[in-house]
């Protein structure tokens, strides 16, 4: 195929360009999923630490 | 011939051919072509560029990729380079596999343009359920690949799958929506190709793959993270007698494991372009984490309410000393409640036992205890006690399923009934092996997907994983939280001793002092 046939440079550039772009949207959306789900485990670990620390450490009475 | 079982240990990894949407190349240290397989793109034979530097032969691509992919293991996003061998613009992008380069590069795209990217938020509300947030996912999906059929298919704990959501376009006629497919339909080497890619597709079923010229034949390469390596014939044939004539699977992964499956099928050889594809395994990631938000927001729900009981237990056990059956007595439907069931039992050996709900005979409970006691384990999960023990099939109706945890000397027992489950297979259960094909030399899946049904009996509703996890961690505080009553009971009990020993001594040395001056009078 002859060159003159073949998009031009700028035109593929723009196209990679665009792509990038929507990569790197969603690559923040995929950022903002993972840190909701990190704060989703985060609240469930807390709740499994609170299930523990609560009972685990009797206090002396009289010191209480 | 193979063997009914080469599926599970098929190499898929290793193959010698690739698909005809794209060219391969691989590259040894030196730089030398070591394999080369040439799409018709491509105006010479493979075995042109073995043995030559791969820059020579095609110094553009060599130029934007090579430094990039010499010490990455995933492969590159796309990158477009004018290539003079291909005498065109091509999409290009690699990966390092062991000690080789791996270069795929495919036609570009000219149709890749603003209008055509799809808007892939998949934003999920915090309510959303599991099933509603997927079928939420196929519909978006469909409308922007354009497939014909977007289903996702959920694996259960023996590796069997369920459609729970799907999608279908007109030219779809069967729904596969709620049909089960055996564990053997997506063996174990092609789950784990699944849980290392994000995103697989397969263009054109009945294209014939090209095979990948080599200077050595002996070497073979891993091709996991290659889009263009073959699939397996028996999954080709599976596809084939499914009807598909495209296919694109795209994984969700939850916690490091493979959870499911979306699958998209087409009825006609149909192919992606690659700016596409990568724009898709974000897409995965995204709903994967998705996906493992809602699982972590029931299993969060589920903690909530165990805190509450938790924290009602805990101050009973700090003013009485409270022991478990006592417990379990008074907060037997808080005890039933904690996970979805039918009834709830505490049984400790010797004659104490509470039940709530639709329980079991006591008889039967103490034959349940017996069973639970022969095991070395403090815990027990089971859709189907049957299967453990088939001389408990009379309890079916009460206790098929149950989920057992052992506190201190007591088994606190959750059951469930059995369902008389209706499930639906794609093609019948009965042959869902592969078979010994005398006509290909080889296995063959099976030929039909048509849906059969088949009834359960003696099997309770699966339990689900948080549910599991809510009895753990309820015997791992429950014990605790009674030790700590009665420590704290004891502690009053002793400072009640003390005191009183205090008060006893004091009278009693009032007392002798009166009776010692009485003397002295």
């Amino acid at each position: 195929m002859p060159d003159d046939n073949l998009p031009t440079s700028d035109k593929m550039l723009s196209q990679q360009n665009k792509l990038h772009e929507v990569l790197n949207v969603l690559d923040s959306s995929v950022g903002d999923a993972e840190t909701e789900l990190a704060n989703a485990q985060l609240e469930q670990a807390n709740l499994d630490k609170n299930l523990s620390v609560q009972y685990e450490q009797p206090v002396k009475i009289g010191e209480e | 011939m193979g063997s009914l079982n080469d599926c599970d240990k098929e190499p898929v990894q290793f193959v010698d051919s690739i698909q005809t949407f794209g060219s391969m190349i691989i590259v040894g240290e030196d730089g030398r072509i070591e394999q080369a397989a040439f799409s018709s793109e491509l105006p010479k034979p493979a075995s042109f560029a073995l043995g030559k530097q791969f820059s020579a032969v095609f110094s553009s691509i060599d130029k934007a990729l090579t430094s990039l992919i010499k010490s990455r293991s995933e492969p590159t996003v796309p990158i477009l380079v004018k290539s003079d061998a291909f005498k065109k613009w091509t999409v290009c992008s690699g990966h390092k596999s062991g000690s080789k380069l791996v270069y795929e590069i495919e036609a570009a795209s000219t149709e890749f343009s603003e209008q055509t990217i799809p808007t892939l938020k998949f934003q999920q509300e915090r309510n959303h359920t599991i099933e509603e947030y997927l079928a939420y996912v196929c519909e978006n999906l469909r409308v922007i690949t354009h497939f014909d059929r977007v289903m996702v298919y959920r694996f259960s704990s023996d590796w069997h799958g369920q459609v729970i959501a799907e999608s279908l376009s007109q030219n779809c006629s069967h729904s596969f929506y709620n049909h089960h497919f055996p564990a053997s339909d997506i063996p174990e080497p092609a789950r784990e190709l699944f849980l290392r890619n994000w995103i697989r597709v397969i263009p054109d079923v009945d294209a014939v793959p090209i095979r990948l010229e080599k200077i050595d034949n002996s070497v073979q390469v891993d091709l996991t993270k290659s889009s263009l390596r073959a699939a397996s014939p028996i999954h080709i044939e599976y596809l084939q007698m499914m009807g598909v004539k495209a296919s694109m699977t795209i994984s969700i992964v939850c916690d490091g494991k493979l959870w499911g499956l979306i699958a998209c099928h087409h009825l006609s050889p149909k192919l992606l372009s690659a700016e596409h594809r990568s724009i898709l395994s974000l897409t995965a990631k995204l709903i994967s984490a998705r996906v493992s938000t809602v699982n972590v927001t029931a299993v969060i729900r589920a903690t909530h309410k165990l805190k509450s009981f938790l924290d009602e237990v805990a101050v009973h056990a700090r003013d009485l000393n409270t022991s478990l059956l006592e417990i379990s007595r008074d907060n037997k439907v808080a005890l039933q409640r904690l996970v979805p069931c039918e009834s709830f039992a505490y049984m400790s050996r010797g004659v104490d036992f509470v039940a709530g709900g639709n329980c079991p005979s006591p008889h039967s409970l103490e034959k349940i205890r017996q069973f639970l006691d022969s095991r070395n384990s403090d815990s027990f999960v089971t859709p189907s006690i049957v299967s453990d023990m088939p001389e408990l099939r009379e309890l079916s109706s009460t206790a098929a399923g149950i989920v057992a945890a052992r506190i201190a000397d007591a088994w606190f027992v959750w059951m469930r009934p059995e369902m008389s489950q209706t499930f639906t297979w794609a093609g019948n259960p009965e042959f869902k092996n592969l078979y010994i094909n005398p006509s290909r030399n080889g296995l063959s899946p099976r030929a039909s997907f048509d849906s059969w049904r088949s009834e359960t009996s003696g099997r309770a509703k699966e339990w689900a994983q948080s549910e599991i996890d809510t009895i753990e961690k309820l015997k791992e505080h429950l014990a605790t939280i009674v030790n700590h009553g009665k420590w704290l009971v004891e502690q009053k009990s002793s400072r009640f001793r003390r005191q009183l020993r205090a008060s006893i001594k004091e009278q009693s040395a009032d007392l002798q002092k009166e009776l010692g001056d009485n003397f002295a009078i």
